[in-house]
């Protein structure tokens, strides 16, 4: 029998807190972390608020308490403070007692830097500070935030858009299941940086205000930033009977909706396939799940696209769901590890996190989200995340018993 | 660990796209770049929206429609790609483009394109392939790390075929900052990798994919039993205890063909000598980047080269560190590569 993974710690920050406490205190007081953008040097800060972590580089560095010297992109100090608090939850005092793996995913890894780098390089190629260019790959905020966490045994990067971390999170299960690694800390981060942000909007799908998830009158999504880590343990890891176990990750799927570049498909063919998937692994009917914390982004496609995936699926009995990115905004590659925590929280503390500033119901279907938090026992939450290239992901948590 | 290589396709700085066996001459290079030979996309990529790709999506979407044609295989049951860097033409076009427009009115096609996992996801919405599409993106270890996730597949999913590969480009702009980096030699430094005792390596570029199955039948062209990878090292003890533990769980024999990845800068090749001289003294030694270059994911190359080597049981003498004129077998080859002294991988491919 393959070996169970169940989730020993968690980390998270972004616009809504810098930790998990703060973030929970956040979303039980419906506090938006959707506001003007001040830290990123933008010319567009007037006109399209952002989920941002209101610190800068300096600051996250002292507030991690993130060695000096080191240069780090903004990504990176995000991840650092995230994954080291994944790491305290977990009470690992030693990394190097079981073998222990580290998976993140990024979007667009340092871009934050070799934006700056760029602005100098563009003018005369002999210039921009190199240090802010070498810093630009992917894999370059993992291998800082590993050695930072001492870990060396297994460190791998997943970057497929939107839905990364919800990937790096099966990633890690899927050594564990099988034996190659005892414990991964797996999750996302992803800063603010000009190239995303500007992304999106020559896409015209950033909303100028803030955002409503599935809302008729959506507009789009408001961008975010910031890192979410689980710590996936095997069930019968030593030790395991002292810690507290926020849920076992039951289930999990990654389908490819082969439909565009970077819309999602009408008949929700890739999401509907992920959501089922995960819960076919997990041996768990549509019933039986008590909350979606949707991908929601507040597009008007992403947003059509996954209400008929969860009609398809769900029918006359529809869960109660909502978006918390209206909370976070949409942190890309981190937004799979965030809403990993956040439905952790869900199971923990049995609420259903309501859907901010949802006002009218879409026409094409007649259910809405959760509005007002929720109080009730959760045992299966799923959690959804879409990325463009047609990614889709599901991931099931329930409660460990 | 086991899988099989059911067919290949590399595009390289080599003759290697659609060649059945190794080419009896290489294209040997100086200066500091090899770029790729890149077959006629009109013949072997003909569809419209080709036109809107860069050179690095052509190469990997190019490299995975034609193994993928080769093994027979209609629709894969998985996806999975590696690349260092991923798409950067199309993320240094994006990024010039709002700086000079101030942030304003930008065009997004080069974004829409620019993310790393483009080339899996054109894959998939070529073929209409629903199933598992996955990215890693993990510098010197990006391939390794594919090829680990196609085994993680196989094993859950024993009949699936998975389509597995890995691609990087070299770009102007790229370059010119290996170039101010150091990472790169003179331009007109006459060093061959194989002889350099300069600082600098050349860069390269390419893509290779891999149908990958569990059967073992007289279609599979090698089969990879081995795959272990380790990162930043703190001494040169911990590097060799990690191989010598390969060595004796794959009981690794002189009879076996070492391939190693070596650049040609001086400043990091010496682990390579190192280690041939400790652990593989008396077995038969082989270079591959003078053929393709540095590059995150240049083991993809070595990976192609070896399935064919294992196949045609032919090793060509250009590849060859020893004075051996030929090798009559070849049963094993293990690939040796490192990334900078960070990231260290060990791959071993066997005959069918």
């Amino acid at each position: 029998m393959q070996r169970r993974v169940v989730v020993t710690g968690m980390g998270i920050v972004s616009a809504i807190g810098n930790n998990v406490e703060e973030t929970l205190k956040s979303l039980l007081g419906s506090e938006s972390g959707v506001s003007k953008i001040s830290i990123l040097q933008t010319a567009i800060s007037a006109t399209h608020p952002a989920a941002e972590v209101k610190k800068t580089n300096e600051e996250l560095r002292a507030a991690g308490h993130l060695p000096e010297g080191n240069f780090y992109s903004r990504t990176t100090l995000l991840g650092m403070i995230a994954a080291k608090q994944a790491l305290s939850s977990a009470k690992i005092a030693n990394v190097k007692s079981l073998r222990t793996g580290f998976i993140s995913a990024t979007s667009v890894g340092g871009m934050d830097r070799t934006e700056i780098f760029y602005d100098e390089f563009l003018k005369d190629n002999s210039r921009g500070h190199l240090r802010d260019v070498i810093t630009h790959d992917c894999g370059e905020s993992t291998e800082a935030i590993a050695a930072e966490l001492g870990i060396s045994d297994f460190v791998d990067t997943i970057s497929t858009a939107c839905s990364s971390s919800a990937n790096a999170i099966m990633m890690g299960a899927k050594m564990i299941r099988q034996g190659h690694l005892d414990r991964v800390i797996a999750g996302g981060t992803d800063a603010l940086s000009r190239f995303t942000l500007n992304g999106f909007n020559s896409l015209m799908i950033l909303d100028r205000l803030p955002c409503q998830p599935f809302d008729e009158n959506r507009r789009g999504l408001n961008m975010g930033e910031g890192a979410g880590y689980l710590v996936l343990e095997a069930h019968d890891n030593p030790g395991l009977d002292e810690k507290e176990i926020f849920g076992e990750l039951t289930g999990y799927a990654n389908t490819n909706d082969a439909y565009h570049q970077t819309a999602s498909s009408p008949d929700a063919k890739g999401a509907v396939m992920a959501m089922t998937q995960a819960m076919q692994m997990a041996g768990i009917s549509p019933a039986e799940i008590d909350y979606i914390n949707a991908h929601g982004t507040g597009t008007p496609n992403n947003d059509l696209t996954e209400e008929t995936a969860i009609s398809k699926i769900f029918g006359e009995r529809i869960p109660p769901f909502s978006s918390t990115k209206a909370f976070t905004g949409h942190t890309l590659a981190a937004a799979g590890g965030i809403e990993a925590v956040l439905s952790l929280l869900s199971i923990k503390h049995g609420i259903v996190f309501p859907n901010l500033r949802y006002e009218v119901k879409m026409k094409e279907f007649d259910f809405s989200p959760v509005t007002e938090l929720k109080k009730q026992k959760l045992d299966h939450v799923l959690s959804n995340s879409f990325g463009f290239g047609g990614n889709n992901s599901s991931l099931l948590f329930s409660r460990w018993n | 660990m086991a899988m099989y290589i059911r067919s290949v396709s590399c595009i390289s700085p080599q003759q290697s796209f659609g060649a059945a066996v190794l080419p009896e001459e290489e294209i040997s290079f100086t200066g500091n770049k090899m770029n790729a030979v890149e077959p006629d996309y009109k013949t072997h990529l003909n569809i419209p929206s080709a036109r809107r790709m860069s050179r690095l999506i052509k190469m990997g979407v190019c490299t995975a429609l034609d193994c993928l044609k080769e093994s027979g295989v209609s629709v894969p049951d998985a996806i999975i790609a590696g690349t260092g860097l991923g798409c950067m033409e199309d993320s240094e076009k994006f990024l010039a483009s709002l700086i000079t427009n101030n942030e304003q009115t930008l065009s997004p096609t080069s974004f829409i394109f620019s993310t790393h996992n483009t080339v899996a996801g054109q894959i998939a919405l070529l073929l209409k392939c629903n199933n598992y599409n996955f990215t890693h993106t993990h510098r010197g270890l990006s391939f390794e790390n594919t090829l680990m996730d196609a085994q993680l597949f196989l094993n859950d999913n024993p009949q699936a075929q998975v389509l597995a590969g890995a691609s990087d480009e070299v770009t102007e702009t790229s370059f010119k900052i290996l170039q101010r980096l150091g990472a790169v030699k003179k331009e007109n430094s006459a060093d061959d990798i194989r002889s350099s005792v300069s600082p600098g390596t050349i860069a390269g570029e390419g893509s290779a994919f891999f149908l990958l199955n569990n059967s073992a039948d007289e279609h599979a062209l090698a089969k990879i039993s081995g795959i272990t990878t380790f990162s930043n090292p703190e001494t040169e003890s911990e590097i060799f205890s990690n191989i010598n533990k390969f060595i004796s769980e794959h009981h690794l024999s002189s009879d076996d063909l070492i391939l190693y990845g070596i650049n040609g800068d001086v400043r990091s090749d010496a682990i390579y000598n190192e280690v041939r001289k400790k652990c593989f003294d008396k077995s038969y030694a082989g270079y591959f980047k003078h053929l393709c270059g540095e590059y995150h994911t240049a083991t993809a190359f070595a990976t192609w080269l070896s399935a064919l080597i294992l196949k045609n049981q032919q090793v060509p003498g250009y590849m060859l560190i020893n004075d051996i004129d030929e090798i009559r077998e070849v049963n094993r080859i293990l690939i040796f590569n490192h990334y900078k002294g960070r990231e260290f991988a060990l791959l071993l491919l066997e005959k069918c």
